[in-house]
């Protein structure tokens, strides 16, 4: 099996010849740690760059081919605006976001909602948003994932665009969503299903390019829970997520899912709206054994591996011993696509390659 | 468009030195450096060229000095490059520069976040007048480090 074979096993749940190993990306920190102890031989820079695979952290794509992954993803952004008013950059769901450079090393930072009031929001569609995500920037990655297919041994590049939730909570507000989701439900449908004209578009556009394996990041869950009640997520955000699906599928690809936190409550609202794989999963979080025992015939699982404490504080031994021990449990008759939960940011290099050889070994 | 000697009206009256104070040779960053906004936008568009060696290779032997300015999003950036490196350096007010860079990229942000929409916006920038660039010569440097292959 080449890479891409192995992963399309895994998501149709057959049997792999070997675990496949996932990389969400790996964060301007962890770059400069890989180029400081891997790096590319020169050899290696030219073609990676002749092939376009040398992309911005954190989703460089010839990192991920060098450390031997299976599969990593591209995520594509919404519009941007500038509001002179306040002169902040934000985006057209209205999230404030900013690069800073600190210590010499960049960081992207969420920087608070910018619709603040039922007026602003108001206002902001006023003059047009939400707007569609700008296909100049996400028609690099189709090109991007093609090349890899072909000249990498079908490695895979997941592709997609921002969940219903997260735009939302960041664009209005965890506070404001709470009230309207208790107070004004029509007008917080209203918004969701503006930004979804949106994302529906993009989502199209993607499918279009006959992109196999759509994944779609969501955050839903705090490390003690879901960031809003269940009931408010199923109101809300699961009937949207479930038109995410639907469109993914009609394209002909399957839907992966990205949600960080403790997330297990909502797990068999994944399974019934026919989502293929979830991606992060952190095993301190949630009962991974028993999420596999359960849902694991019918969904994949991605991740797992701890990127908190493991692979930032622990040993390579430690590493592979731990590897191991999940993989062959939750790699059981396959239906596992194994890697760190979020974005490598200060894991040592040392840990990540340990636990790419072991994912294989198992 | 003019090659770039003279940078529209502007007098310049602050000397950036582009010195290597804190810089780490191995990795390329300077330690300590904090930036933010525009600044920070440009340091981290040059940022993994310089860590992966394509910044050196594609600039080795050049010098130069190039304002990136945003009139409605100050602080702009001027950004020193020298002997395969650079810096940026934080600008309030360009026109009290005292050293004319030898490179200008100038457009308000409320027209640049508008070019992501796609080639139509860009090239409409460009006729209209909107985004305004002289010392072609020395813009054309960015250009070769973001489409760099050889690494130093």
């Amino acid at each position: 099996m080449n890479k891409f074979e192995r992963i399309m096993a895994v998501l149709e749940h057959r049997q792999p010849d070997k675990i496949p190993a996932f990389i969400l990306g790996g964060d301007f920190r962890f770059y400069n740690q890989f180029m400081d102890k891997i790096g590319f031989t020169p050899e290696e820079m030219h073609q990676y760059a002749k092939d376009g695979i040398m992309t911005g952290a954190p989703m460089c794509h010839a990192l991920a081919v060098k450390m031997d992954f299976d599969c990593d993803w591209a995520t594509f952004p919404s519009m941007e605006h500038f509001d002179p008013e306040t002169h902040q950059i934000v985006d057209t769901f209205g999230e404030r976001a900013a690069i800073v450079v600190n210590d010499g090393v960049p960081h992207a930072w969420y920087n608070g909602p910018f619709l603040t009031s039922k007026e602003k929001i108001k206002a902001w569609w006023d003059v047009g948003h939400p707007v569609d995500f700008p296909t100049m920037l996400m028609n690099p990655s189709f090109k991007i994932h093609d090349v890899l297919m072909k000249k990498y041994d079908g490695f895979t590049l997941f592709v997609g665009i921002p969940g219903i939730y997260e735009p939302l909570s960041m664009g209005i507000g965890l506070a404001q969503l709470a009230k309207f989701a208790r107070k004004e439900p029509e007008f917080l449908k209203e918004i969701i299903e503006r930004n979804f004209t949106v994302q529906e578009k993009a989502l199209d556009y993607i499918v279009k390019k006959k992109m196999p394996i759509v994944m779609c990041g969501d955050d839903y869950g705090y490390n003690e829970g879901l960031q809003i009640n269940v009931t408010q997520w199923r109101t809300f955000i699961k009937p949207y997520l479930k038109r995410y699906v639907n469109i993914v599928h009609g394209g002909g690809a399957k839907f992966i899912l990205h949600s960080c936190g403790k997330i297990e409550e909502i797990f068999p609202d994944f399974v019934e709206i026919g989502i293929d794989g979830v991606q992060s999963l952190q095993p301190k979080l949630n009962d991974l054994p028993a999420l596999k025992q359960k849902y694991g015939e019918k969904i994949a699982l991605l991740g797992t591996i701890d990127d908190t404490d493991l692979l930032v504080n622990g040993t390579p031994d430690q590493v592979r011993a731990e590897v191991r021990k999940s993989v062959e449990v939750l790699g059981k008759n396959g239906g596992l696509i194994a890697g760190g939960t979020n974005f490598l940011l200060d894991t040592t290099i040392e840990n990540v390659q340990a636990m790419v050889e072991t994912i294989h070994e198992v | 468009m003019s090659d770039g000697h003279h940078v529209g009206t502007l007098d310049w009256d602050i000397v950036a030195d582009g010195s290597d104070h804190g810089r780490d040779r191995r990795s390329g960053h300077v330690r300590g450096q904090n930036l933010e906004g525009v600044p920070a936008l440009v340091y981290t568009a040059f940022w993994q060229q310089k860590i992966d060696g394509r910044f050196d290779k594609a600039t080795s032997g050049e010098s130069t000095s190039i304002l990136i300015d945003f009139p409605d999003f100050r602080p702009a950036a001027l950004m020193i490059i020298s002997d395969g490196d650079y810096t940026i350096t934080p600008v309030d007010n360009p026109a009290s520069l005292l050293e004319r860079p030898e490179a200008l990229v100038r457009v308000r942000m409320v027209d640049a976040v508008k070019m992501l929409g796609g080639l139509g916006p860009i090239m409409a920038a460009l006729f209209t007048g909107k985004i305004k660039l002289k010392g072609l010569r020395k813009l054309w440097l960015l250009v070769k480090v973001l489409m760099a292959k050889e690494v130093a």
